[in-house]
């Protein structure tokens, strides 16, 4: 535990020299959010129903796995890709200690950026309610695992640093669209969800459902867990597979 | 600790063939040999991360959560401190040692200190050497490996960061491996050389 909470301060010393991720992260969202929202502002207050959760579970999962790529995943390969992660790999000793370290540091800025958003969002639609930042925190803390086990299969890509920045994009591009397409039936649903977009967004917009509107799916439970098992497999895959050494350096 | 039956190829390359190593446990091991011998792999198969292309056995090699390795020229949190950085390896490891081995105390004063507010990407290759080395002999293991750690080293710091890693066997019985071109260097101090 002392090992990752100082793998934990010095993590956090490193992003806080990084504030340009929070532009991606937090800034475009939040702009992206007030363009699509900016008439509520002269207007009356407005209620949080089931179709305002839909809209603030979508800018969740932005926020949620694009911080999770950018900060943990993407964070990690440049690490191994310039060496420092063998070196620190070899001062801790243990692959995990620096994933959960990283992840917990991640985890705090996650927060702290649901928390700007959802104060945001709540001065836009006038509607000033605890719950939403309650709702934003428990959907960070429940989704972000999973979805950062699910997104460590990237470790196991053979591509070097200059293509990951590129191939991630076009990544995160194919994953929204493929969540905007309609499904119908519970089989393509349970497969919808192995989208970790489609699955931040369905978890987001449950939790939401259930602070904000006292609705939640019981069917969703069974099938929540089904998938976030299959995430936590690949994500544990995933690891056991990280190498300390670049692409380059392969033999 | 021994390895037995070492061998290296890359494709045609035979960079290693039948190779017996036999390790000191009472002096610093220095592994010697021309570019692309093999070295860095060698210490990277015994540190239990060497590449497919390696294969021998290792016979009392402690365990790679016993074993720390201090890799060449590495850019490793570049915005941090150097103060931060050592805070770090005091964390994960002994920092009765800053004050039980000989140097360590005058090293952190008379050194450490002047640079102390200095972020690592701002340190020349030589400093940032020595703030490594320095950290990683505060570590707690059994095995420490070091691959040209005077590489690009002024002679002062160079007498400094030996002095620290043989103070690793003299004064903490830990086994040591490290690697150099620079054979002039350790005319003052005994070590057990080993050429590939």
């Amino acid at each position: 535990m002392n090992d990752i909470k100082a793998l934990s301060k010095v993590y956090l010393i490193n992003m806080l020299s990084n504030k340009f991720v929070f532009i991606f992260n937090l800034l475009l969202p939040t702009v992206y959010f007030l363009y699509l929202n900016g008439k509520y502002w002269s207007r009356s207050q407005v209620t949080f129903n089931q179709s305002t959760n839909l809209v603030m579970s979508n800018f969740w999962a932005y926020i949620i796995i694009v911080t999770i790529l950018n900060n943990v995943i993407i964070a990690i390969i440049s690490q191994r890709e310039n060496g420092s992660y063998k070196q620190l790999f070899f001062i801790v000793g243990s692959k995990w200690k620096i994933l959960i370290a990283n992840f917990l540091v991640q985890l705090a800025v996650l927060n702290g950026e649901l928390i700007i958003f959802n104060i945001m969002a709540m001065i836009v639609f006038h509607n000033f309610h605890i719950s939403l930042i309650v709702a934003g925190i428990l959907s960070a803390t429940i989704i972000t695992l999973p979805v950062a086990g699910i997104s460590s299969i990237l470790f196991l890509w053979k591509v070097k640093i200059e293509s990951i920045n590129l191939l991630v994009s076009v990544l995160l591009f194919g994953l929204f669209a493929l969540s905007s397409v309609p499904e119908s039936g519970s089989i393509i649903n349970v497969f919808s969800l192995l989208n970790p977009v489609t699955y931040t967004v369905e978890m987001a917009f449950q939790i939401l459902s259930l602070f904000a509107n006292h609705i939640f799916s019981n069917q969703t439970i069974l099938i929540w867990f089904l998938v976030t098992i299959t995430y936590g497999f690949i994500g544990w895959f995933s690891v056991s597979k990280l190498s300390v050494h670049s692409v380059i350096d392969r033999a | 600790m021994k390895i037995k039956n070492y061998g290296l190829r890359y494709g045609d390359r035979i960079l290693a063939n039948h190779l017996d190593i036999e390790f000191s446990n009472d002096l610093v091991n220095v592994i010697v040999g021309a570019n692309g011998a093999g070295k860095t792999t060698l210490l990277d198969f015994i540190a239990g991360v060497g590449p497919a292309a390696a294969s021998g056995e290792k016979i009392d090699v402690p365990d790679q959560r016993d074993v720390t390795y201090q890799l060449q020229h590495i850019h490793f949190f570049t915005t941090l401190r150097v103060g931060q950085i050592i805070a770090m390896y005091r964390q994960l490891g002994n920092s009765d040692v800053e004050n039980q081995i000989s140097g360590f105390e005058a090293i952190k004063n008379d050194v450490l200190a002047k640079i102390w507010q200095v972020e690592i990407g701002q340190l020349s290759g030589g400093e940032r050497q020595m703030v490594l080395t320095y950290g990683q002999c505060l570590l707690e293991r059994n095995l420490y490996i070091f691959d040209e750690p005077t590489s690009g080293v002024d002679v002062d710091n160079t007498k400094i960061i030996l002095n620290m890693i043989a103070s690793l066997v003299k004064e903490r019985h830990k086994q040591v491996i490290m690697t150099t071109h620079h054979l002039e260097q350790l005319s003052d101090f005994p070590v057990h050389m080993i050429k590939i």
